[in-house]
């Protein structure tokens, strides 16, 4: 569900993030967290672009329709997440690890991507078209129906994930 | 505006329930299947439909439209006359309507399909096939392809990059990634799949 969002003072935000276990259509953009933890919280039409995460932990969270764009994570934790329909267009990650998580029909497109895991996660129907990824891990993942086209690689490991499901561009099959 | 996201195995396809909670009423874009879940979101909060959407005429956006239409009256807007047996409001070129206390944009974007719209409410535009997260609709030809890009350009390029966008197939984008991460539209180049 997302809801058009909603004009709140930036520390009513911040408390309403850290006291609140829900959190419906609000605007975090362009706000920056550090050191944070947020695990467990569930989010649904949020709007966090370019947003900064620095050390934030977001485990056993869930986010619906919402929207990551441009956002920086750094050192951030996202282990067995549940995000889906979510924008992470032309957002950066180093160091950051979302895995063991549903990662279903989100999208990647632009991700800046380095040092960072999305090991045994399904990422069904998402995409990273012209992403850059470095030292990125998709082992043991679901990839049915998740596009690589024009992606940047270098020491991406598959291994264990069924690539022959995904969609990759002429020439940029892992196999 | 409430907004729910409902997907349909059967074509790969989005679909929205788009509720106003200020009149309690709400409209359906592209019914690619109708079932409990989605019938669910409709009487859980209590919404009144008022009117279906159809981006274009393919089997998998209007799926569900014949049993939608045995349960609820609502208008529905298309950029064909018919469909399913049902006599719709037409829409053709760009114009304003309203429906649901929305005031409902509409844009002629014809290249994916002849009859394909684009309807946006409030800060999102629902772009049915003409565009996706990082690609183009697919067209027939060159000369589909031009008329798409050429109205995409024009209608969607032009607005805020901070206006969300769902599609038919795929994540939501916005119009600002989609001016960065879409080469097809950038340059009217062929992403070539394998």
């Amino acid at each position: 569900m997302f809801n058009a969002h909603q004009d709140i003072a930036v520390s009513q935000l911040l408390e309403t993030l850290t006291t609140n276990q829900i959190l419906h259509s609000l605007d975090f953009s362009p706000l920056e967290f550090r050191d944070l933890d947020l695990s467990g919280k569930i989010f649904t039409g949020c709007r966090f672009s370019h947003s900064v995460f620095s050390g934030v932990k977001l485990d056993h969270s869930h986010f619906r329709m919402c929207f990551f764009d441009f956002a920086d994570f750094t050192h951030c934790t996202l282990i067995e997440t549940d995000i889906q329909f979510c924008s992470f267009a032309g957002s950066q990650m180093s160091e950051t690890t979302l895995k063991n998580s549903d990662l279903l029909h989100n999208n990647f497109n632009g991700l800046l991507a380095s040092k960072s895991s999305f090991e045994d996660s399904d990422l069904y129907n998402s995409r990273f078209i012209m992403a850059s990824l470095k030292d990125v891990s998709f082992q043991n993942c679901n990839l049915k129906k998740t596009m690589f086209f024009q992606t940047t690689r270098e020491r991406v490991s598959f291994k264990s994930s069924n690539t022959r499901e995904a969609l990759f561009g002429k020439g940029e099959n892992p196999e | 505006m409430k907004i729910y996201y409902h997907y349909s195995k059967d074509g790969f396809s989005n679909g929205y329930l788009v509720g106003n909670e200020k009149t309690g009423e709400a409209v359906i874009i592209d019914p690619g299947v109708m079932n409990n879940e989605l019938l669910g979101h409709i009487e859980k909060n209590r919404f009144r439909l008022d009117a279906v959407l159809v981006t274009h005429n393919h089997e998998s956006h209007h799926r569900g439209l014949r049993p939608l239409l045995r349960i609820y009256a609502p208008r529905v807007y298309a950029a064909d006359t018919e469909l399913k047996g049902r006599k719709t409001v037409l829409l053709q070129g760009d114009g304003t309507f309203a429906a649901a206390g929305f005031a409902i944009r509409y844009f002629a974007v014809p290249g994916h399909s002849p009859d394909s719209l684009m309807f946006q409410i409030e800060n999102v535009l629902f772009t049915g096939d003409a565009l996706s997260a990082g690609r183009l609709g697919t067209t027939n030809n060159m000369y589909g392809k031009r008329n798409l890009l050429t109205h995409l350009k024009n209608k969607l390029l032009s607005q805020n990059d901070d206006i969300i966008i769902m599609s038919g197939h795929g994540p939501p984008s916005t119009v600002g990634a989609e001016r960065l991460y879409n080469a097809e539209m950038m340059d009217g180049a062929s992403v070539k799949e394998i």
